[in-house]
């Protein structure tokens, strides 16, 4: 892979380096790493973490659970998105269950869950419930944009249903599960992190924050929280690349 | 360049006319235009007929008792008014549109294949997946990628298999979507005012590619235009449609059209 770096680039790399100059003078104010602690501390931290025994165990719970609510929200927001972009009807009745899903504060979600499920299932509860009205909003909305004059061809010329499904619905509403993907992402991570402090299940982000935040262990609870931000960042990455290579026919 | 172009399509008309002329002494003595048809191709052809075509569309009467009867194997150009009903004729036939009574006698078991006033491209799919998209399950995928490139080197785009559509100009779209209708196996072509919009240069040629990969196979052609020189150009026959409800004001050859 070649890297050129652009102007855009040095701007960026400018921003990460004045985010780090107002750590590093936060920390020489407050002098205690009780308060903040000095970023290269942390950052020696992040890999004394990542050479632990238990971390691909704590950072794999944590992918898996998220990974696991958002194949959920993801197939039931396609099917549930799908049947509310065609029909109307289903689209009204379904829309206060979004508005009210998306509008409950996650602590409740995560109260009630903790009342009604084993520590492992709360925070892949939460994920889905968080990402679920992004995905099913935006495929509704991918449904709806598909252009009439394509579907009408393809009938003309007698293309079975199933092929009209696949090679002209899916592909006209990819670019809105995307963007729809990338936000529930952005969300969930945070939602299933907050789930796992409270819910304390043995493996997972979450529970380790919880344990270093007990023992005021600052250092710790920011490297675990670098940590989340880089998978979060990660599976961005990951959407964005699927995306170029997905709708390279927008391109041009 | 334009002008030598312009001459072989007169001379491709004029070949038309003349094997078309006993197609209207047939006309007017009533017989049905599907025997003189056989005279011209050695193929045996049923005659396509509507008979007492009713369909009304929002409180308007677009036809009423509507009679028709067309040759296969040639192209039928359908003249009328803007919004007179013409493009619902074509649906009924292509079995889109049911009609409100009335029957369709020919058209039972025929396969159509249409050319729509925009292409109509699936943006995400390349040219020749394009093509492909309306190429029938009883065709393996080399069959039709066969198939698919045969059309796409007739008009013109072999560089362009795997381009989008995003990246073609519109002349080159439309051809993409001549090429789709003829690589589907069908027994019509409807074309639904596919001409609109492009320069007159532009439709100059469309017209010129779509006669040339006609005359291979004499494909039953069924053009719906408000334009009169486009019928001119194109058609072996001139159906001049009146405003709903529809009546067949004259069916005549290309060269005297004589407008009212």
């Amino acid at each position: 892979m070649k890297i050129s770096l652009t102007k855009k680039h040095y701007i960026s790399i400018a921003s990460v380096v004045v985010m780090l100059a107002i750590w590093q003078s936060a920390a020489f104010y407050f002098g205690s790493a009780l308060i903040v602690p000095q970023p290269k501390d942390t950052f020696l931290t992040v890999f004394k973490l990542i050479g632990d025994l238990d971390f691909i165990q704590v950072v794999g719970a944590t992918v898996l659970r998220g990974l696991f609510g958002f194949f959920i929200s993801a197939v039931l927001g396609l099917f549930i998105g799908v049947l509310s972009g065609l029909r109307p009807n289903f689209n009204t009745f379904i829309s206060p269950f979004l508005v009210t899903i998306r509008s409950v504060p996650v602590i409740s979600l995560i109260l009630l869950a903790l009342i009604w499920f084993n520590p492992n299932v709360v925070p892949i509860f939460i994920a889905m419930l968080t990402m679920f009205p992004f995905i099913c909003t935006n495929v509704a909305d991918g449904i709806k944009s598909v252009d009439p004059n394509l579907i009408q061809m393809a009938n003309f010329y007698r293309v079975d249903k199933r092929k009209i499904l696949r090679c002209v619905y899916i592909p006209a509403i990819m670019p809105f599960i995307i963007s729809g993907a990338s936000s529930a992402m952005g969300i969930g991570w945070r939602a299933i992190i907050i789930g796992e402090v409270l819910s304390q299940p043995k493996y997972g982000i979450g529970t380790k924050m919880q344990t270093a935040q007990t023992y005021l262990n600052v250092e710790a609870v920011i490297a675990w929280t670098l940590i989340a931000i880089i998978i979060s960042f990660a599976f961005e990455k990951i959407i964005r690349l699927y995306e170029k290579r997905v709708l390279k026919w927008r391109a041009q | 360049m334009t002008k030598s172009k312009a001459g072989n399509l007169q001379m491709d008309s004029s070949q038309i006319e003349s094997s078309k002329i006993d197609s209207s002494q047939m006309e007017s003595s009533k017989i049905n235009s599907s025997q003189m048809e056989s005279s011209k191709i050695d193929r045996s052809h049923m005659g396509l007929q509507i008979k007492d075509l009713n369909k009304s569309f929002n409180g308007v009467t677009l036809f009423k008792d509507f009679n028709l009867s067309l040759a296969e194997s040639t192209i039928t150009c359908i003249l009328g008014p803007s919004g007179c009903g013409k493009s619902t004729l074509l649906n009924i036939m292509g079995k889109v549109i049911l009609p409100d009574s009335g029957s369709l006698i020919g058209f039972e078991d025929k396969i159509f294949s249409y050319i729509f006033q925009e292409p109509r491209l699936l943006p995400w799919k390349t040219v020749r997946d394009n093509i492909e998209f309306v190429l029938g399950g009883n065709m393996s995928p080399s069959q039709r990628r066969s198939e698919a490139d045969r059309l796409i080197h007739k008009v013109q785009l072999e560089g362009f298999a795997n381009y989008y559509p995003s990246q073609l100009s519109g002349g080159m779209r439309q051809r993409v979507s001549i090429a789709r209708a003829f690589a589907c196996h069908s027994d019509i072509i409807l074309m639904d005012e596919p001409l609109n919009g492009l320069d007159a240069s532009l439709k100059q040629n469309m017209i010129e590619w779509f006669s040339q990969i006609w005359k291979e196979d004499r494909r039953t052609v069924i053009f719906v235009t408000h334009n009169v020189d486009e019928a001119q150009l194109l058609g072996d026959e001139i159906i001049v449609l009146s405003n709903p409800p529809v009546q067949v004001v004259k069916r005549t050859l290309p060269s005297n059209v004589g407008l009212s």
